[in-house]
Parts: C-alpha cells; structure tokens; sequence
C-alpha cells in the first residue's frame, strides 16, 4: 500500500544504483522516504529563487545515511532540477554526497557523517532564528534510533528543551534496525517516546509510512517546548529484499538488483 | 580597536580569565554578531551578563557547544564558545574535527586553564595535548596569548578574521609584556628580548614570561640570548623562523607535551628549512600527580630557574 508516494523511492533506488560498488544507505532512505515526501512537497517553507530566503525552514539530516531520501525530496519538487546532476555521488565537484556536505548556497545546511551531532547544530541555528527575530522559520533534524546511542544526542536533547526552542522538530526515524542488527538486541531505545519526554519535548508518536499522520504532526504547532515526531518505520520499506534486512543498512545495489526493485516499485504503482 | 596606555595597564591588572570577559564586552560593543556560549563558566569568566541578550549559558556539555557554535555561525553571528581547554578541545575533539574541518565555520574556541595552572586538580584538568590535537585540523589557527594585553588583540583577532580560531589561555594572573599597542595583522610573533645569538628561543603562551626572565639571567651570565613570543602556534609564523635560521641554537618553551605543540612545529620548520639544532622545553610525554602550579612548573624545569639551567646544560 504506497498510496501512490513511490516516485521518491525510484529516485533514492536510482541514486543509490548510481553509487554502484561505493555501496548504499538504502534501507535507511526508504524509511525516510514517505516522511520526506510529505515534509517536502507539503510542509516545508523554502523559496525557489533563493537558496539563502531568511524565511526558509532548515533541515538538518543528522542521521546522514538519509541524505540520498532528501535530495530525492528535493528533486520531486524541483529543487533538484535533474538527477544527472548530481552523478554518482562522489568526486571533489559534486555537490551531493551519499552523507551530505554542507553548501547553503545549494540548500545543503550542514555535513554529516559523524552521528549525533545534528541536534546541536540545530540549537545554534534555533537560538539564532530567535534572535533574529525569525518567529516563523522551523528546524527539522533528522535523527536515526541507532543514532541514539551517542550521548551527545541526549546532551542537546536537555538543552534544546531548557531554552525553550520550541522552533526545533526533531525526527526520529524508528526503524529499529542498525548495522549489527535490531536496535533493542544492541542497546534498547524501546522507550523511545517516554526518554524524549522525560528531555521536556513535547512528543508525537507516528506511523512514518502514513502521508496523513506524518503532515498531522509536521504541522502542529507546539509553544515552549520543542517537538520530537517518533516515527515507525520500516528499514527499507516498499523493496521487498531490503526491507528489515540489517544488511540492507549499506550495500551494492547491482544492476540486477536496481532492475528488480524498479519492477516492484513500478508494479505496485500499477504502472 | 585603538587602545591609549591607560587602558593597556588597565588590562594588566586582570588576569587571563577576567579579560575573557573585558574582551568580550568590547567587541559585543562594537559588533551585535558576537555572539557567547559557555559550559558553566561565566561567572570564572566574566563573561556572563556582559553581552546583552547575545550570551548563552548551556552548562557542562562542551560536545554540544561547538555545534551549536557552528549553527549560530551558520545563521551570520561570529560565535565565541569558553570552556576549560582540555574539554573544549579533547572532549569534543571530534565536533571540531566536523564543524572546524570538515565545514571550515569560523568558529571561535576559548580553552581557558590550558597547561599546568590546575595542576592542583590533577592531569584530567590540565590541558597538555590541545595545541597537539588542535594542529591536526585542518582550516584551525590557534593563538596563545602570554600576557592579559595581548590575550584582548588576539581576541579582537579571531572576531576580525573570518576563520576558526582557538584561543589558548594559559597562566592565571600574567605579568605585562607588551606596554604598548601591537599590530597583529602584520606580526604573528614579536620579538621580546634582544639578548644576543648565542641561541634563540621561540616560547609561548604564559612561558614567554618565564623566558624573558631567563634570558635575563642568562645575559648576567655573559651568555646573549633571543626571545621571540610565538602568539599564533598555528599557522606558524615562519618569517620568524626564518629571520633567525642563522643562530645556531634553537629552544622552544611550552606549557604542552614535547609532542605535538610548538616544539614540534618548529621542528618541522627547521628539518625541512635549517641546519640548527633544536631542543624542545615541556612536559615530557607525561601525566603528572596533582600538585601546584609552581611545583609542576619546577618539576617540569619551566619555571625560570629550570630554563636557565636547561639552557645551559645544552649550550
């Protein structure tokens, strides 16, 4: 049931094939992938004509293994004016990177790569907007469950709700899986919702696959506090051989494979 | 910033904590976009309630700071962050490694107590690997003032410069150096004592102090010595290093581990420049045991007496 929302997974499918035997973050896109649709194409505030609008709302991919999900959001609505463009991910003149690199003049707002630090950054950026007076412009940070394992997520958890940044969404993508398995065989994040809580953010817990919960809790407007979004998901949803399949965190997708899954996709699209 | 005599001695009777604080005010003063983040130590400081709305208390929890340094920069404010050195810098070594290297944000970074002053406190508190771990950044200039005057131009520095900075305080209460206004635009070292050229010694931070005294003595001696007070550690300013690459005999002198730091920088210099022979001055490769500042500096042979004996012994 894909609710018609897959021409995002066969672009996140096709810029993932383009990375051939540099492996890819799949199954962590394809969670991502409905909440990105829904936050691109519905929510989020950006101007077309320029990059750097003071209005605009920030997304911070903390969870950097989902940066091909955002681009692929940012090409449905024509951000990304085409997917050559961004080649095949690699190489010192690209832009795109499978782990984002920062480049505000083209909407990319920070680097990622190393875990748990994007929640930080978004309180400088949150605490600034403040500043400046910006009332209007949100902060969505992304942020994976075996993500939570950094302590430093939880540091910038208590800050963010101890000055009041009720201007910061933080995405928890819940996927419960990581590189070595099921999250709550490593290290439990099972009270996923009580532990945001408990940090003074004011939590809405999700199905991340579902178009209208998703822009429900995207859209309501908390004062005083920020907003975490616990988002179910499914590792690799819509792919049949790489959903729930920890290797699917990183691997090649071959031509056999980018074939095979663009059937499914296609098919359950009734194309 | 011009600045007449009187407030140059005026600056003199802080210490490098309190100027923290005075620099600050000033350049908040001047420019709205400074902005200041520090992890409960505004009050040793002096640096909480100085700055209008544009300071931030965020508690113990440096590996947040200097992201959230990184989002105020990246929202066009020039972000100051102070924490005790060795936990702005080793705690949070990798944040700075991303927000410094990866994204080059010209962040600044206050590491306060750096070297041997919280000896008392025992090695977790000493900072003797942050030039060591700071130098591998790429995109990062540390600075290392050696008296409360030029503490307040290198701060005036780092907000002029669109660039990541880390300031290096070492000492606590430091005696006057410069009396007079100094350029730092065109200076990144300046020559401090003009003694001779039986030897040249490039020293750092509160040390500079400390060689300036020695070469004194050293001179009473019959024995004429140069000091040149290295205030940026990195990029090293090699015109200095080369202006005296015909004195034969090269010291360095730090409050840091003999690896990593000046010593090394110079070292690098000179095995690729010189034919002089260098021996390095500091800890060496060592945690100490708590104890007082004198004691470690005595210790450590970085207090004048060690110097001056250290000197001769390789002369």
């Amino acid at each position: 049931m894909m609710d018609g929302k897959n021409d995002i997974r066969m672009s996140i499918l096709e810029l993932c094939h383009r990375l051939g035997t540099n492996a890819a973050h799949l199954g962590g896109c394809l969670s991502l992938a409905d909440i990105m649709h829904v936050l691109y194409s519905e929510v989020l505030k950006y101007n077309h004509n320029d990059p750097l609008d003071e209005n605009r709302d920030r997304v911070i991919m903390s969870k950097g293994h989902g940066s091909i999900a955002m681009y692929s959001a940012m090409y449905e609505v024509g951000l990304i004016k085409d997917l050559d463009c961004i080649g095949d991910l690699t190489g010192k003149d690209n832009i795109y990177y499978k782990q984002e690199v920062r480049s505000p003049n083209n909407r990319i707002e920070f680097s990622s790569g190393s875990l748990g630090q994007g929640l930080a950054y978004a309180i400088g950026i949150a605490w600034s907007l403040k500043q400046k007076g910006n009332n209007t412009s949100k902060v969505y940070v992304f942020i994976g469950d075996g993500e939570c394992g950094e302590g430093s997520v939880w540091e910038a958890a208590s800050i963010a709700s101890h000055l009041k940044l009720d201007n910061i969404v933080a995405i928890v993508d819940k996927n419960d899986l990581q590189i070595d398995g099921w999250v709550r065989d490593i290290n439990s994040q099972e009270l996923m919702c009580e532990r945001w809580k408990s940090f003074g953010f004011e939590v809405l817990e999700i199905n991340g696959h579902n178009p209208k919960d998703i822009k429900k809790a995207l859209t309501i407007e908390i004062t005083g506090s920020p907003k975490a979004i616990i988002a179910h998901t499914v590792k690799g949803k819509g792919l049949s051989f790489v959903e729930n399949d920890a290797e699917w965190h990183q691997n090649v997708v071959t031509d056999d494979l980018y074939e095979k899954g663009m059937l499914e996709l296609r098919g359950a699209e009734g194309l | 910033m011009r600045y007449t005599e009187q407030t140059i001695n005026d600056i003199h009777r802080l210490d490098s904590r309190k100027a923290v604080g005075f620099a600050l005010e000033n350049l908040y003063n001047n420019d709205k976009r400074i902005t200041c983040v520090y992890a409960d130590v505004g009050s040793r400081f002096s640096v909480k309630g100085k700055m209008g709305p544009n300071d931030v208390e965020i508690g113990i929890a440096e590996q947040t700071l200097i992201p959230m340094l990184g989002g105020m920069y990246h929202e066009g404010y020039i972000p100051f962050g102070i924490a005790y050195a060795p936990f702005i810098t080793m705690r949070a070594a990798d944040q700075i490694r991303m927000t410094v290297g990866e994204m080059g944000l010209g962040i600044k970074l206050v590491g306060g107590s750096a070297g041997l002053v919280s000896g008392n406190l025992g090695a977790a508190s000493l900072a003797l690997d942050d030039i060591a771990a700071m130098r591998a950044i790429p995109n990062m200039t540390i600075v290392s003032p050696s008296d409360c005057f030029s503490e307040v131009k290198l701060f005036e520095y780092a907000a002029c410069h669109d660039e990541p900075v880390y300031i290096r305080l070492t000492g606590n209460t430091l005696d006057c150096i410069y009396d007079k206004d100094i350029d730092l635009n065109n200076n990144k070292s300046m020559v401090v004592f003009e003694g001779g050229t039986k030897a040249v010694i490039y020293s750092t931070g509160s040390e500079t102090y400390r060689a300036i005294k020695a070469a004194e003595v050293l001179k009473m001696k019959g024995i004429g010595v140069t000091v040149v007070d290295m205030l940026f550690l990195k990029p090293i300013d090699t015109s200095a290093l080369e202006k005296f690459s015909a004195i034969n005999t090269v010291f360095t002198v730090e409050e840091h581990n003999v690896i990593g730091g000046l010593g090394s920088a110079v070292s690098e210099y000179i095995s690729e420049n010189t034919n002089q022979t260098l021996y390095r001055i500091g800890v060496n490769d060592s945690y100490l045991y708590p104890d007082s500042y004198e004691r470690l500096l005595h210790a450590t042979c970085l207090n004048t007496d060690g110097l001056v004996e250290t000197i001769l012994e390789k002369l």
